[in-house]
């Protein structure tokens, strides 16, 4: 690696992906530093249904052959069970091997980071959303349109939520809708003014999802695999792109590295790193620093460098519910064979503690899920449960609903080693608004034929959410561990952050598209000044 | 009775220590930390076993300075007919040169042909008995002994004879057998050993007298694994088979003469000696499995039954195995005790759930994460979808029927769990024992 202009790019994800690229696209030295464990692209069957219908070994793909899904820790999403995602989680957590108190902490050291387990909902902040944060949507706009046409976004521009989300993107058409979905909406838009009047608004959902050939990637057959990973690579996952940035000669990939700390030297960053699983110890040096390992990843290179230690720092997360609706009048209704597993509707709660705060949740289809998840939650003895689920799933949604960010209050802590330790805490006015929302969405849900079901809402513990946004966040007067507007740490010369630690405000919007957008507008800010010749 | 503290055996010397019965021995004396002498025609296979070369014919061996114990277990098994006097000879010598068998056990194993001597091999070894007890010996009466994965002894033979039918007989009239499992009869004799009990004293170890035709079954369905036909045979026509293979195959002949004496035996009374050594016979079931034990197989019942329940279907041997492969990875491989009865009617599973009211069984408990792990792996499975999944329409009015059906019949199901509950809180009050379900 040359010694004077390189720049390591830590992390693999979706920022870290955006960053490299408009670096490696300009010409610059960049090394790409990751966990690099790589994942199995998806299941090799036609389809879920045909998986269910006709696969003697599907207990295989679903459990794991060594059944390792069965020790997953319960009350975590469906998703979060299937065997490659809880070896890729157990795998971090070995690793980091953090210390949590009443907080979730999950995360990835795998080649695209959490794209290959997120829900692939994407947003733009509009300058309502950005207000308390010193990057503007005019910042942003440009950016948004880069990252969305290269990854390519689902959803529609001209209904209820199309403000919401965004108009200045492009959309490829949304799959098909679910019976259920299309339901909902249909009764929605017939007689939108009873949502309307309590503050909500329906429409759908926007993901980073392509239902038509694109860039390499298939379009989405409704095959209803996406819990388990999405091997048309329909859905996005940030590690597609590293093939592309591969090419460039200046690029350099270096996987299966965990990094520990930076030490300024000289002019030069020297990056301590440990090889993952082994343990073994080894440095790299660089000239610039773009650190995208996530929240917690990032925040603790930062804290260590800057010997911080046990100094706690503030984060966010988006509280998230779930709950479970029902249709009577589609009592009776088979299960699909065909259908989509992420989100089908989107909704938005407006006006939360009597503000401009919102709620925003998504509605989903029963039909790639499995039916012993729902049984396990029914009141009911089993054998009843069975019976009760099996007629009642296919006319049922599930939804969730998040909330932004300042309804949760967690910390951050280093200690000497470079260890981590989180702890988790809700705002108090958290508890009274759920169950506010919960009201406020049964009502609506019901005039148009959708009933909640009692005892469904559930509210989640913090941090299963993983929208973890701010401890280095942009400010114009960050303190040493923060950023400035560039993204330079202010304590940590010629050091960025393009990832989630970033993001100092968090609506429950989807954030992803933000902070690839964010990542991407930094790392032009520095291609500019580099080529203008601008010290950072 | 001498105890134990008293006595510290350490070393202990067995003849006919390469045999059926022999070789089990010695694995559990070893186990158990003592020194164990072979002698023996043949080196055992056991490491860690110093050999003698003898035989019962042989009067020149010796036994070892400093043994403890003497556990005499050869015999002829060759077709030559040593002759009872031979064998006498040989377990006197041995005696003789114990010494002192008041501090020192001379085991002799002897059969339950002994009792009724009606065979060459009978009364060879009711001979031996008579001058062991004078002597002041132990004798051993074992009933059939089985078990074990091992091409030795007579219940070796028997399998390989079942596995080569394809059609079993069922004698008639039934002859009856007792049984002991191998390992609890070694288990008895090192229990007189360690506890040094004196003689003379005649232990007869065997279980309740049970059909020969329905051991031969269990044979081949437990231990081979199959279900052959049966058809009705006159006893008197085995009878005469055995004695066809003892003229015509020299080399059986033993076996097959100590086969027919013990079919011809009296019914021994076995429960004050398996008291005296404190011997639980295990069940045959569990006895015929090479492992000896019946978890797995405890285990494949409670899979049936809990997958049966919680799956609505009848669980295919596939699917049985992953749950216990599971129970064994995730829960120590340990069965829950279910009675056989839940097995007739596994819907009454219901009744010992916690979901809704709880009725108070303690095995409730236990049972819940073994009641997810069946539904989870029950619907895993082709046949599981269309017992999980609605995959075709049903009618509105259907449909809404079958809602209340499934609705009113929970009602019930926890109606009578709050019954159960009170009956079983009314029994605590009466001072009875609840039934809870351990």
């Amino acid at each position: 690696m040359a010694e004077n202009s390189s720049i390591a790019v830590i992390g693999g994800g979706p920022c870290g992906m955006t960053a490299a690229r408009v670096l490696a696209e300009a010409g610059l030295p960049v090394t790409m530093l990751d966990g690099g464990q790589s994942l199995p692209p998806g299941l090799d069957v036609p389809s879920f249904d045909e998986l269910r219908r006709r696969d003697v070994r599907q207990w295989n793909h679903v459990l794991g052959s060594q059944f390792q899904a069965l020790g997953a820790p319960k009350g975590t999403t469906p998703k979060a069970r299937v065997p490659h995602f809880v070896d890729m989680f157990s795998r971090y957590e070995a690793e980091v091997s953090p210390r949590t108190k009443d907080f979730v902490l999950r995360g990835s050291l795998a080649i695209g980071g959490l794209t290959n387990a997120w829900g692939a909902g994407v947003a733009c902040f509009n300058d309502a959303d950005l207000a308390a944060f010193p990057v503007r949507y005019s910042m942003l706009a440009e950016s948004y349109l880069r990252v969305a046409s290269h990854i390519g976004v689902c959803g529609v521009s001209d209904d209820a939520l199309g403000d919401f989300f965004g108009k200045d993107i492009p959309l490829h058409a949304p799959p098909e809708l679910d019976p259920g979905a299309k339901t909902l909406l249909t009764r929605y838009r017939n007689r939108p003014l009873s949502a309307h009047a309590r503050g909500i608004r329906i429409g759908i959902a926007r993901s980073a999802v392509v239902t038509r050939p694109h860039r390499g990637r298939d379009g989405c057959v409704l095959c209803n695999l996406c819990l388990f990973g999405c091997a048309k690579r329909s859905i996005y996952n940030a590690s597609f792109d590293l093939d592309e940035i591969q090419a460039y000669p200046n690029f350099t990939f270096i996987p299966g590295v965990h990094i520990l700390k930076l030490e300024r030297n000289n002019q030069q960053w020297q990056i301590h790193a440990r090889k993952v699983g082994s343990g073994q110890r080894f440095q790299l040096t660089a000239r610039h620093v773009f650190l995208a390992c996530g929240t917690i990843g990032t925040g603790r290179i930062i804290l260590h460098s800057l010997g911080l230690a046990n100094r706690p720092v503030p984060f966010m997360s988006t509280p998230i519910v779930s709950f479970a609706l029902w249709q009577p009048e589609r009592l009776g209704s088979p299960m699909r064979a065909q259908g989509f597993g992420l989100s089908q509707l989107s909704f938005v709660v407006d006006g939360l503690r009597g503000t401009n705060e919102y709620a925003f949740g998504n509605i989903f289809s029963t039909s790639g899920l499995l039916t012993s998840d729902i049984i396990e939650e029914m009141p009911l003895s089993r054998g009843a449960g069975r019976r009760l689920a099996k007629l009642l799933l296919p006319s049922m949604l599930v939804g969730n609903c998040f909330f932004p960010g300042q309804f949760s209050d967690h910390r951050l802590l280093v200690d000497e080693d470079g260890g981590v330790e989180v702890r988790g805490g809700v705002h108090s006015d958290l508890k009274h608004c759920t169950v506010q929302v919960r009201r406020r969405l049964s009502g609506v849900f019901a005039r148009y034929g959708t009933l909640m079901l009692p005892r469904s809402f559930r509210l989640w513990d913090s941090g299963s959410d993983l929208h973890y946004v701010g401890t280095a966040r942009h400010s114009r007067e960050p303190a040493s561990h923060e950023t400035f507007p560039d993204g330079s740490v202010a304590g940590l010369r010629d050091v960025f952050v393009v990832d989630g630690a970033a993001l100092g405000i968090l609506p429950s919007k989807a954030h992803t598209l933000t902070l690839m957008a964010n990542a991407d507008r930094i790392a032009r800010a520095f291609v500019d000044r580099m080529r203008r010749g601008t010290s950072v | 009775m001498t105890s134990i503290f008293e006595h510290r055996i350490r070393h202990i010397a067995v003849t006919g220590a390469t045999g059926y019965i022999g070789e089990r021995l010695c694995t559990l004396a070893l186990a158990k930390g003592w020194r164990v002498t072979a002698l023996s025609r043949k080196a055992p296979a056991n490491v860690g076993i110093s050999h003698i070369p003898f035989d019962l014919t042989d009067d020149t061996k010796e036994l070892p300075m400093g043994v403890d114990a003497v556990v005499h277990l050869a015999a002829d098994t060759t077709g030559e007919t040593i002759s009872a006097t031979v064998e006498l000879q040989a377990a006197l010598r041995l005696m003789r040169q114990l010494g002192n068998v008041s501090r020192k056990p001379f085991v002799f194993v002897s059969s339950q042909s002994a009792l009724n001597p009606v065979s060459a091999y009978g009364t060879s070894k009711a001979t031996v008995e008579r001058e062991v007890l004078q002597f002041g010996g132990i004798v051993i009466r074992p009933g059939l002994v089985y078990g074990g994965r091992t091409r030795k002894g007579a219940y070796a033979g028997l399998v390989a004879r079942v596995s080569r039918l394809r059609l079993l007989p069922r004698f008639v009239p039934d002859c009856g057998v007792q049984l002991i499992h191998r390992d609890e009869l070694c288990k008895g004799i090192l229990t007189i050993v360690d506890h040094g009990i004196s003689g003379p004293q005649m232990f007869c170890l065997a279980g309740q007298v049970t059909s020969f035709s329905a051991f031969l079954r269990d044979i081949a369905r437990i231990r081979l694994n199959r279900s052959p036909l049966s058809v009705p045979v006159p006893t008197a026509m085995l009878a005469s088979g055995l004695r066809a293979i003892a003229v015509l195959r020299p080399k059986h002949r033993a076996s097959a003469s100590s086969f027919s004496a013990l079919l011809n035996s009296l019914p021994m009374d076995s429960r004050d000696s398996l008291e005296k050594l404190g011997l639980i016979l295990r069940p045959v079931e569990d006895g015929l499995r090479p492992s000896g034990s019946g978890r797995r197989r405890r285990l494949a019942s409670e899979a049936k039954v809990l997958l049966r329940y919680a799956g609505g279907y009848g669980p295919g041997p596939a699917l049985v195995r992953r749950y216990i492969r599971v129970i064994e990875r995730f829960a120590g491989g340990h069965p829950l005790r279910l009675g056989p009865h839940w097995g007739l009617f596994p819907s009454a599973i219901c009744m010992l759930e916690l979901r809704g009211f709880r009725a108070g069984f303690k095995i409730s408990e236990a049972l819940e994460p073994r009641l997810t792990l069946a539904l989870r792996l029950a619907e895993l499975t082709p046949r599981g979808a269309i017992a999980y999944l609605l995959l075709r329409r049903r009618p509105f009015p259907l449909a809404a029927t079958h809602l209340i059906g499934i609705g009113i019949l929970e009602m019930l199901v926890q109606a009578a769990k709050i019954v159960t509950r009170l009956g079983l809180g009314t029994a605590g009050l009466l001072g009875r024992p609840t039934n809870g379900r351990k």
